[in-house]
């Protein structure tokens, strides 16, 4: 009887590897692909048959003509520039108000309350005419601020960091105006020093959107200098016209990289972060 | 200096009382306990002194001053909370350091990095490190300095949180249940350092708790709340021996006061469960009333009992060591009467056994039918207490 | 009575209201102005424009014109009269509904199967998650070449297995669907982890009750205890997913183009080629409002969903 159990049981160990190992190569294979392209002559990615090493190593002259024949570099610190423009006015924006909606009294706070909800509904995509027009009017179209400002409030930032307040006990903030700390202290001293863990979580969630983002980039962006990577790597497919896949795929490789660098390390972090979603 | 006094404070949420009118005097040293069960107004009542609620009508005066439009942070006053309140992210020297770099450092002096060489901050830095020293040593905490909240005990948090409130000398201390996140022996002992702490200080205190036992064993007077209401404000011994009404009587003891319903009748005796007891109170003949009785003032007489006497059978007991427990079951009576024994007395009984319960008529209170306390008199010589009530 | 004293007459509260208390007013004020630059940029940037979408959708503007004209629902009767808008919403829901079912069930599936054992839990959890966080924009141009007709290996793969071969992106048939591969590759890791918290929350005392009330079986404990309390989790999953879905563009951008033959336009698409490529602001508002009313609806549907739910949940 439990002879058979434990066969059983093997059984059922070796069927979830097996499933799962099978499906984990085909997560893999792209980026697998991606690699082994970007280490290979052109002549070889043209040939008939696919290997998955390369015969002749051209790793190095792709890479470097990845970051030659395109400003790459400039990219990548366009993304960061961007992404880290962008993290700081969500959170300096949300903090105080996601502080006044979950711990002050005013007229006007359920109202509030009520339009960051309805603003957690609307897609970014939908805003995408009126805000081209509106930085139109403004000439500032192709400029970081185009990117920066239209992201720059975060209602799913408001919403996430004032359900976390609402966790924060109120003797925490009595003792703290008792102490002699006015409101926009609290908001400083005690509750975003209270909220990093909120705040990384959010952080991950908002710079991995944003270093991805491609629609937006797209729209606004026509200058290379101003390019964050994914409209990058569309420049380099447009300039190489869709062909040199090894310089392509040396820049792909770079894109991705520091992401997938930064999950492989604070996995624990990206996906409780990206679970977070699931309170929208 | 800080007689703090409380004047007809009223105040509502969502048009339900919360607190009715409320007036109360503390004396400055004093040790005042609000007590009462939960939700009757206490811990709203604490709050408006300390200026974290505003009241609806009254107002509240801190030594001279009417402090009705100042600030919490102006009214000079600190706070225990229950949750200790203490600011998870900063040390334990930050968290009591706190108070007084809000007051005594400028906005320049307290930013991060630069504030360090704001002229004066160096010192003002210096003076505030001696002074939390000084609290923390005195409470025995000097060597947590470094540690976070969450690496502290129950009671170490308990006296960090007392250290803010120490440290910057405010007018008075509020402390809202400061010690029901402790462990039944911390408890114990921690009530001991309150006492004593309020001794060294001097100071006003103000101390809201549910806790009838906390209230007894610390104030110099309790004042006892119920449904928004001040009920009866006295030292703690008069609570007890002399309830104004009978909720009071019913919340202050344990085991709960016995309360038996009885008639008065025309000669103003009292008629218990038909017989009549030697105790006489000016009451319309007739009327209901409510006897209540402390479980220490019945005697087990088997033999001799005269007049304030129940009979019974033994329903249980409750050995508690130095005395027991016992249940007594009255036909006609809802509930068993609870009497303190004598463990060698209470050994000769056994369950099921008839007995005759003996209570002092002295020590027998009477309240009308609205549960407000009537004086009675205890007709029989026995009667010790007879004399003067304070009232 | 005792201390008598020191409870007054209720008429003593006369000069109640001399000072009125500063703390309600300070804090009202403190709320007004710790919120006022959220709120002001919410309807700036958000807001805002989601109501200046709906009333440009009314108008016959044209990005730059100097004349703006009411014209009710000219763009609506225009885009209903249009086959290609009906193509490109035909697509959208063509996408939609294989994607989602298909990325919904294996992040499931992965997610039961990883919480099934203990060994290697962290590397599938992270090797399956790694799509999520990749930029979908390079990652296009892998797919590329992995359906590239004659160099791709998923061709070269195909010939050895005997399967036909194709232009996958080029052909009408194929290309909606390829796209949706890439889709499901990228979505799957999130339903996973989805999922898996789904399931931790699910607590342990119940399959043990389970177990001991004769739930026997893989199959039992999945369909009694599992399913039903990871109700809420897969209605959000749903509903997360089928959004992301609808919002597919940037493989559509890179790779096909829309094409071939209109085969893999969607809504979207289609919204960012009126407004941006042929100017016409108007007719492309009036795409967004069909765009925001789907994405509604879906709320809506996943509200309605887990309210009922909640009675048993």
């Amino acid at each position: 009887m439990k002879g058979r159990t434990n066969l059983a049981g093997l059984g059922f160990g070796l069927f979830r590897h097996l499933v799962l190992g099978a499906g984990a190569i085909l997560m893999l294979a792209p980026f697998i692909l991606m690699v082994s392209i970007s280490l290979k002559t052109q002549g070889e990615i043209y040939a008939p048959h696919f290997h998955l090493l390369p015969d002749g190593w051209n790793g190095l002259s792709n890479y470097a003509a990845a970051f030659t024949k395109q400003p790459l570099g400039r990219y990548l610190l366009n993304g960061l520039f961007v992404g880290a423009c962008i993290f700081v006015a969500q959170v300096a924006l949300a903090l105080p108000c996601a502080y006044a909606l979950a711990k002050l009294r005013w007229h006007g706070r359920e109202t509030t309350f009520v339009l960051v909800l309805a603003g957690l509904l609307v897609p970014p995509q939908v805003t995408a005419i009126p805000i081209y027009v509106m930085l139109w009017k403004f000439g500032i179209l192709d400029s970081y601020l185009a990117l920066i400002l239209p992201s720059s409030i975060s209602v799913f930032g408001i919403f996430l960091m004032r359900q976390f307040f609402r966790t924060v006990p109120d003797d925490l903030l009595d003792a703290a105006r008792l102490d002699g700390l006015s409101e926009f202290a609290i908001v400083w001293r005690i509750m975003l020093p209270t909220a990093i863990p909120a705040l990384v979580s959010f952080g991950i969630l908002s710079l991995v959107w944003h270093w991805n983002d491609f629609f937006w980039p797209l729209i606004v962006i026509q200058s290379e200098q101003l390019a964050p990577p994914p409209l990058g790597i569309l420049f380099f497919a447009n300039a190489e016209a869709g062909t040199n896949y090894g310089y392509l795929m040396a820049a792909a490789v770079v894109v991705n990289a520091p992401l997938a660098a930064a999950f492989l390390f604070a996995q624990r972090w990206f996906i409780d972060s990206m679970t977070m979603t699931a309170v929208k | 200096m800080a007689r703090i006094s409380v004047e007809n404070i009223s105040k509502a949420f969502r048009q339900a009382d919360v607190l009715n009118d409320v007036s109360l005097d503390i004396a400055h040293g004093e040790f005042l306990t609000l007590v009462g069960p939960s939700g009757c107004g206490k811990t709203t009542l604490l709050r408006i002194i300390a200026g974290f609620e505003d009241q609806d009508s009254g107002s509240i005066r801190i030594g001279d001053r009417c402090v009705d439009a100042l600030r919490p942070k102006q009214r000079d006053l600190a706070m225990v909370f229950q949750s200790y309140a203490l600011y998870p992210h900063m040390t334990v020297a930050k968290n009591v350091a706190l108070p007084l770099t809000m007051r005594r450092m400028n906005v320049l002096q307290r930013l991060p990095l630069i504030g360090r060489i704001m002229p004066g901050a160096g010192e003002a830095r210096r003076a505030i490190a001696a002074d939390v020293c000084a609290v923390t040593s005195a409470l025995g905490i000097d060597h947590l300095h470094d540690r976070r909240p969450s690496q502290l005990s129950g009671g170490q948090r308990q006296r960090v949180a007392l250290a803010r409130a120490m440290v910057r000398q405010p007018l008075a201390f509020l402390m809202d249940e400061p010690l029901s996140n402790l462990d039944a022996k911390m408890r114990l002992q921690a009530r001991a350092e309150i006492a004593e702490l309020h001794h060294r200080l001097g100071a006003t205190f103000i101390y809201v708790t549910h806790d009838q036992a906390e209230a007894m064993t610390m104030s110099d007077r309790v004042a006892v709340m119920m449904g928004g209401r001040l009920l009866q404000v006295a030292p703690p011994q008069q609570v007890y021996d002399d309830p104004a009404t009978i909720e009071i009587a019913r919340f202050i003891g344990t085991p709960e006061i016995n309360v038996i319903p009885a008639t008065v009748r025309a000669d103003g005796c009292v008629e218990v469960l038909g017989r009549s007891w030697p105790i006489s109170a000016r009451v319309d003949a007739g009327a209901p009333v409510s006897l209540a009785i402390r479980p220490e003032a019945w005697t087990l007489e088997d033999e001799n009992a005269r007049g304030a006497e129940l009979t019974g059978t033994v329903r249980h007991f409750e050995p508690l060591g130095s005395e027991t427990l016992v249940y007594v079951g009255v036909e006609n009576l809802a509930s068993a009467v609870v009497m303190r024994a004598d463990p060698v007395d209470a050994a000769r009984l056994a369950v099921g056994r008839r007995v005759r319960i003996w209570a002092d008529p002295s020590r027998v209170l009477l309240f009308d039918a609205t549960g407000r306390r009537v004086r009675a008199t205890a007709s029989n010589a026995v009667s010790r207490l007879a004399e003067v009530r304070h009232g | 009575m005792a201390e008598a004293g020191t409870l007054k007459a209720p008429s003593a509260s006369a000069h109640a209201g001399t000072a009125r208390p500063a703390g309600l007013a300070a804090e009202m004020l403190a709320g007004w102005i710790l919120a006022s630059p959220a709120v002001m940029l919410m309807w700036l940037l958000l807001l805002g424009p989601a109501v200046a979408v709906v009333v440009l959708s009314f108008t016959d503007w044209t990005f730059g014109a100097p004349t703006i004209a009411w014209v009710g629902l000219g763009n609506y009767a225009e885009m209903l009269a249009d086959p290609s808008f009906w193509v490109s919403l035909k697509n959208t829901l063509l996408y939609v509904s294989f994607s989602v079912p298909l990325s919904v069930l294996l992040g499931l599936l992965v997610a039961l199967l990883i919480e099934a054992g203990t060994s290697l839990r962290g590397f599938y959890r992270a090797v399956y998650f790694l799509p999520v966080t990749a930029t979908l924009l390079a990652m296009a141009f892998v797919f590329q070449f992995a359906f590239h007709p004659t160099i791709g290996v998923v061709n070269q793969l195909f010939a050895v297995l005997g399967l036909p071969t194709l232009d996958w992106l080029k052909t009408p048939s194929t290309a909606l669907y390829a796209l949706g591969v890439i889709g499901i590759w990228q979505a799957v890791g999130l339903n996973m982890v989805l999922f898996l918290a789904g399931l931790k929350a699910i607590p342990r005392d119940l399959y043990e009750a389970a177990a001991l009330d004769g739930v026997d079986g893989a199959w039992e404990r999945f369909r009694l205890v599992t399913w039903p309390l990871l109700g809420p989790a897969a209605v959000f999953v749903v509903t997360i997913t089928s959004i992301r879905s609808f919002q597919v563009f940037d493989t559509i951008a890179v790779l096909t183009q829309g094409g071939p033959n209109k085969s893999t336009s969607v809504l979207l698409f289609q919204m960012y080629q009126e407004g941006f490529s042929f100017l016409r602001s108007a007719y492309a508002a009036a795409l967004t409002c069909v765009f925001l009313g789907i994405v509604l609806l879906l709320t809506l549907v996943q509200t309605t969903l887990l309210d009922k739910r909640a009675h048993y949940g």
